[in-house]
């Protein structure tokens, strides 16, 4: 296929599956729960309705609850298109796992300033607890990221998921407890059971949510659309773990890598919607002890990888 | 005439121009004209930017003419390409300073005094540049003292202050241990290697081990490492805005610059210190971010972050120090480039950091979180510089600070790859790991900096009549947020330009990973306005303004906005050991549990490191002090008998040793 | 022992200086500073003379010592002591019998002590003259510790730099003339000041009592 075929997919796939993935979990919880449930392209169609609205702004606010939205859809586009979350698509630019954790830093930067601009105290305890979360949950993806770099011998996140890489794929443990760490902190990350829970906006569950009540309009759908995009990304690095760790152990032909992402995209998000509703959510000051699961992990990739090291 | 000529001549005449600015500031009294001085300052930190920039990367050596100093010491100013760097970083700032200073003074009004200041600011800065220019330990000493004084002088400019006078006594002590170690250090290495000048110094072997840990360590007061940096939130916080930038933005450098020229350079490195650089380093930018996040007092909370700065900044010496020492010079040249490069930056974005608070001071009137707010509203350009510089510090990218960042963590992951112990790539790992974890406190502690000072609703009746600095002080932000723009932009040719500077370091400087800096700058330029377009575009429909959900309760008070203490409770929680902060509360009222009549609430912090090192040694030295006093009676007689009686032993040891 | 009349009168001045001790009126402190001072004159011209110095040089010498330190310091003290009306030294630390035995016990642990020290040459009266210098010093300093008034400090220096005197006249081979003759001017303006600022400190104070001066302390 040629390149620019490539990105078209690409394109459409960043502009498409992220509300698709909304409604994947949305309809597997309802299936889940003995409902039939709103069809996959509800939340399409949502987005479509929100930006028809008109906006309902605070007096307070002055301007940066609306540009933190623009950085938000923007920056996560940015990562979406520079980050290998599909296989075999071509990237923006290579970005290393450093310029990756720290663009979603940047995204944090904006949404939590977003949420103290309208002197709610709901939105601001919820900017709290955001970089609260974030103090722990940034050193895990770090290290999970870094264990498998130290391995590929590059920080260039293209060439570590990249399915040439000789020297890793004979890892299938590391690429397997790397998908594990990277996906309980990608569940504290995007706000999901049993860190947060997306449907309601009360003070137990005050994390993403509160931060975004005040949006309303394009604002709001702009918001969400990056918060979906953030999911895609890295449900979509998590799922290649795996991917990359059955690959390990049976050897399979390098076309079906890309539809091999996408299924595993889809069954991580299916798996989201499984535990947010076998699960509960867990009372804040035991969030820590959470997050704790997937530093541990990350600190076994680490060592397994300083094992491997000749 | 020849260019190295012309800039030779610059550098001359900006330090006569300090010089006059001092004199004349003496000179006029109670008439200071602010302005006046204040273009001196400019004109002189100018001159001294474009002669560095002229003359790069030769170098310059200045003979001063003896009347400068009476003749005293036969002084020559070198400049070379270290030196010239450090001299721009000072002449950056201290141009920023010298626009921002006579706006800022003019809210200190009748508490200070004008003709103190600004000679103990030219003073200052003269001494730095000289400090800068100093090949010999005698130069060094002598201009390091001048620095070190003015700078105290500078502290209590506000000498009404309680506060003040405190900071300054605490800074003061620390500088008189820092200039002793330095002294004691500087002497040994003299007896060692029989001359004053650093290159001999660095020529020495392993025996001048223990002179140069000597040395380092007072570098490492005067820089704010831990466990030495109590001094800095206090020194920091007290002194005037200005002032404040020029010491978290140059003054801890001088003592980085000293590390460089002393430790980097010399010829064998050590591996004890590199460790011990290393861990201290490391330490430091823990520890100063942890207590930054729960600080509620907005100058404390950015001197903490210097403490953090510099932590890394020490953290890349001692990580070059190793490198050298194990041989691997990929690993060097990264640290190198990280360390230069993240004392440009944090020269650059601290300084506008510290001038925004000192507008914000300015404007509102108070420093603390509790009193302020919205002021986004009525000072738009200092909010948006203020951001920016919050932005660079966080390491965020497309801007300087993600640069030196990413710099210091290739230059742990090469470590990581291409050690021979395990020991060294477990180090490596983990501390990747940690610096993850410092910077997602940053972000916590100036997303708090930020958004409790300029968004929201204002918690005083002086932050709702707060008002834009004028446009000199606005400039002064202005040229620093320029120069943050250029160095983000430029970070590359910047880290491929440092090659002169590592001459005394490495034979050959190569820095093997890039920058990816421009691609994504471009993407970010592409997408921002399309998204915008979309935003404000797509749709045609109108903005409504109502007033912030508030579960119809109706209109909230100011009070309701959150505060420091509860931004940051749950990180304190988390560090609740190291921070040790109590609450205490006490409810008044007949029935207190229904109907209070008063609450009364105090939230403080017990410092560790203060309480548990530095307490008990400073009661130790004050219990010996009174013991001693008795024996001071005060009676004519019984010391005459000390000193027959110390006679009568020197007789008797005298025969001892005769036998 | 057999003492030759050389260390007779060096015995006479040590003894001389203990009886000092033993009593508290000034005037009859200054007189036995007198005579004590008069045999160390003597004492140096005849030392001079055993050596083969020239004349003048021991002559000068002499006469110098009994001029400025046996003359004029006492009568300058006593002229100033009447402007002051002090006669008495009324308060001492330790009874003055006692401070008189404690002279003596230290004149004769100086003997041992000067045994010790390396006697150049052999000197006349080498040994004694050593004796009788420490015990000279150890006799100042005792008048210094144990008396109160401002004067007895001052009898108390001379005493201790006519010690010093002895050790250098009989253990070295004599100092050069402008060394002793700077010497005899310091002390000469040392006593002019003091004795000036006695006569002040009484005008302010009311009293030369130097004990009283731990009142300042806080």
């Amino acid at each position: 296929m040629n390149i620019a075929l490539k990105w078209m997919v690409l394109i459409s796939c960043v502009v498409f599956i992220p509300p698709l993935l909304i409604g994947l979990i949305r309809k597997t919880k309802a299936r889940l729960q003995g409902r039939i449930g709103a069809s996959i392209c509800q939340p399409i169609f949502d987005l479509a309705k929100l930006f028809a609205k008109d906006e309902l702004l605070s007096e307070i606010s002055n301007g940066m609850l609306r540009s933190a939205s623009v950085v938000s859809a923007s920056v996560a586009v940015l990562i979406a298109l520079s980050s290998p979350w599909l296989p075999g698509m071509p990237v923006l630019f290579h970005s290393d796992i450093f310029i990756f954790v720290y663009l979603f830093a940047l995204l944090r930067f904006f949404t939590v300033l977003s949420a103290l601009d309208t002197a709610s105290a709901f939105g601001a305890f919820a900017a709290s607890r955001e970089v609260t979360i974030a103090v722990l949950v940034e050193p895990a993806v770090m290290l999970c990221f870094i264990a498998l770099a130290v391995v590929a011998g590059t920080t260039d996140l293209s060439a570590i998921f990249a399915f040439t890489a000789d020297n890793l794929s004979i890892y299938p443990g590391l690429w397997a407890m790397a998908g594990c760490g990277l996906y309980l902190a990608s569940l504290v990350e995007l706000s999901r059971m049993p860190a947060d829970d997306p449907t309601t906006h009360l003070e137990l569950t005050m994390v993403h949510e509160a931060m975004i009540i005040e949006n309303s309009g394009p604002n709001l759908a702009l918001v969400e659309y990056a918060s979906a995009l953030k999911m895609l990304i890295l449900m979509g690095l998590s799922g290649q773990c795996f991917l990359h760790a059955t690959t390990a152990v049976l050897k399979l032909h390098h076309t079906i890598y890309s539809l091999g992402g996408l299924l595993a995209l889809f069954v991580m998000v299916g798996f989201i919607a499984v535990i947010e509703s076998t699960s509960v959510k867990l009372r804040w000051t035991k969030l820590p002890e959470f997050i704790a699961y997937a530093v541990t992990f990350g600190l076994l990739c680490a060592m397994y990888s300083l094992g491997t090291l000749r | 005439m020849e260019p190295h000529t012309v800039c030779i001549l610059f550098v001359q005449a900006s330090l006569l121009l300090l010089v006059s600015g001092a004199l004349i500031s003496i000179g006029s009294g109670k008439r200071t004209n602010a302005t006046v001085l204040s273009t001196f300052l400019f004109a002189a930190c100018f001159l001294l930017l474009c002669g560095c920039i002229g003359c790069w990367p030769d170098g310059f050596a200045v003979v001063l003419l003896p009347v400068y100093l009476g003749g005293l010491v036969p002084l020559v100013h070198v400049g070379d390409a270290l030196s010239m760097f450090f001299l721009a970083i000072l002449t950056l700032v201290g141009m920023a300073v010298a626009l921002f200073s006579p706006a800022y003074l003019s809210h200190l009004q009748g508490r200070f005094n004008p003709a103190m200041y600004w000679f103990a600011l030219f003073v200052f800065i003269g001494s730095m540049a000289q400090v800068f220019m100093a090949h010999d330990a005698i130069t060094f000493i002598v201009f390091w003292e001048a620095m070190s004084l003015s700078s105290v002088a500078l502290v209590i400019t506000d000498y009404a202050s309680r506060k003040a006078k405190n900071a300054a006594l605490i800074y003061l002590g620390a500088t008189r241990v820092a200039t002793t170690l330095l002294l004691a250090g500087f002497i040994w290495l003299h007896a060692l290697s029989k001359s004053w000048m650093f290159a001999d110094f660095n020529a020495l072997g392993s025996e001048a081990l223990i002179p140069l840990a000597l040395v380092f360590a007072g570098l490492c007061i005067k820089a704010g490492t831990w466990p030495f940096h109590l001094w800095l939130p206090y020194a920091h916080t007290e002194a005037p805005a200005p002032i404040s930038a020029l010491m978290s933005g140059v003054m801890v450098k001088v003592a980085v610059y000293g590390m460089i020229r002393l430790v980097l350079m010399a010829h064998t490195p050590s591996l004890i210190l590199a460790y011990s650089a290393m861990a201290l380093g490391i330490i430091s930018a823990f520890w100063g971010i942890m207590f930054a996040q729960v600080e509620d007092d907005l100058k404390r909370l950015l001197a903490y972050s210097t403490v953090e700065n510099i932590g890394l900044i020490v953290f890349t010496i001692g990580f070059a120090l190793l490198g050298k020492a194990s041989g691997i010079t990929s690993i060097t040249s990264i640290a190198i480039a990280a360390c230069l490069l993240h004392v440009l930056n944090h020269g650059t974005y601290k300084p506008l950091l510290f001038l925004g608070a000192g507008a914000v001071d300015w404007a509102a009137h108070s420093r603390d979180f509790s009193r302020l707010g919205g002021l986004q509203r009525f000072m738009p350009w200092t909010a948006l510089m203020f951001c920016f510089g919050s932005m660079a510090i966080c390491a965020l990218p497309p801007l300087n600070g993600f640069a030196s960042k990413w710099l210091i963590y290739q230059g742990l992951f090469q470590f990581s790859i291409f050690s021979t112990s395990i020991f060294n790539r477990a180090l490596g790992i983990t501390i990747i790991g940690l610096l993850a974890m410092i910077g997602a406190m940053s972000l916590a502690a100036f997303t708090k900096a930020f958004g409790l000072c300029f968004l929201g609703r204002p918690r005083s009746l002086q932050a709702e009549q707060a008002k834009e600095m004028p446009e000199s002080a606005r400039a002064a932000q202005g040229l620093l947020m320029v120069a943050c723009i250029l160095i983000s932009l430029g970070a590359a040719t910047i880290v491929q330009g440092f090659a002169p500077i590592t001459a005394g370091i490495l034979p050959s400087y190569n820095v093997p990973v890039k920058l990816p800096e421009p691609q994504l700058v471009i993407a970010l330029l592409v997408l921002l306005p399309a998204f915008y377009l979309v935003l404000i575009d797509l749709g045609r429909r109108r903005v409504k303004r109502f007033s912030t959900w508030e579960c119809g309760y109706g209109e909230l008070p100011p009070r309701a906005n959150i505060g420091a203490a509860s931004f940051s409770r749950s990180l304190a929680n988390m560090f609740g050991m190291l921070i040790q902060h109590r609450v205490f509360n006490k409810i008044y009222g007949h029935d207190r549990r229904h109907f209070p009549d008063n609450v009364n609430v105090k939230y403080y912090k017990i410092f560790v490191v203060e309480k548990y090192i530095y307490g008990p040694m400073l009661h130790a030295l004050d219990a010996v002090g009174r013991g001693l006093i008795r024996l001071q009676t005060g009676s004519i007689h019984i010391h005459l008998l000390y000193v027959f009686a110390t006679l009568i032993l020197l007789v008797f040891i005298g025969i001892r040793t005769l036998r | 022992m057999k003492l030759t009349n050389l260390e007779l009168v060096f015995v006479g001045v040590a003894l001389t200086a203990i009886m000092m001790l033993g009593t508290t009126n000034i005037r009859t402190n200054l007189s036995l500073y007198r005579w004590h001072t008069m045999l160390i004159a003597v004492s140096s011209g005849w030392i001079g003379y055993l050596r083969a110095e020239p004349v003048f040089h021991w002559l000068g010498i002499a006469l110098m010592i009994a001029g400025a330190k046996a003359w004029f310091a006492p009568w300058f003290l006593s002229q100033i002591m009447r402007k002051v009306e002090v006669q008495n030294d009324s308060a001492v630390f330790i009874p003055t019998a006692l401070a008189m035995h404690i002279g003596i016990a230290l004149l004769a642990l100086s003997y041992p002590l000067a045994q010790t020290l390396p006697s150049v040459l052999n000197q006349p009266g080498g040994s004694i003259g050593a004796t009788v210098a420490l015990s000279l010093i150890s006799t100042g300093m005792l008048l210094m510790v144990t008396r109160h008034i401002a004067v007895s400090q001052v009898m108390g220096f001379l005493v201790i730099e006519n010690g010093i005197y002895l050790i250098s006249l009989t253990q070295t081979r004599g100092m050069p003339l402008n060394i002793e003759m700077g010497v005899l001017l310091d002390l000469l303006v040392a006593v002019m000041v003091t004795g000036l600022l006695l006569f002040r400190i009484k005008k302010n104070f009311e009293h030369i009592d130097v004990a009283k001066l731990n009142e300042l302390r806080d």
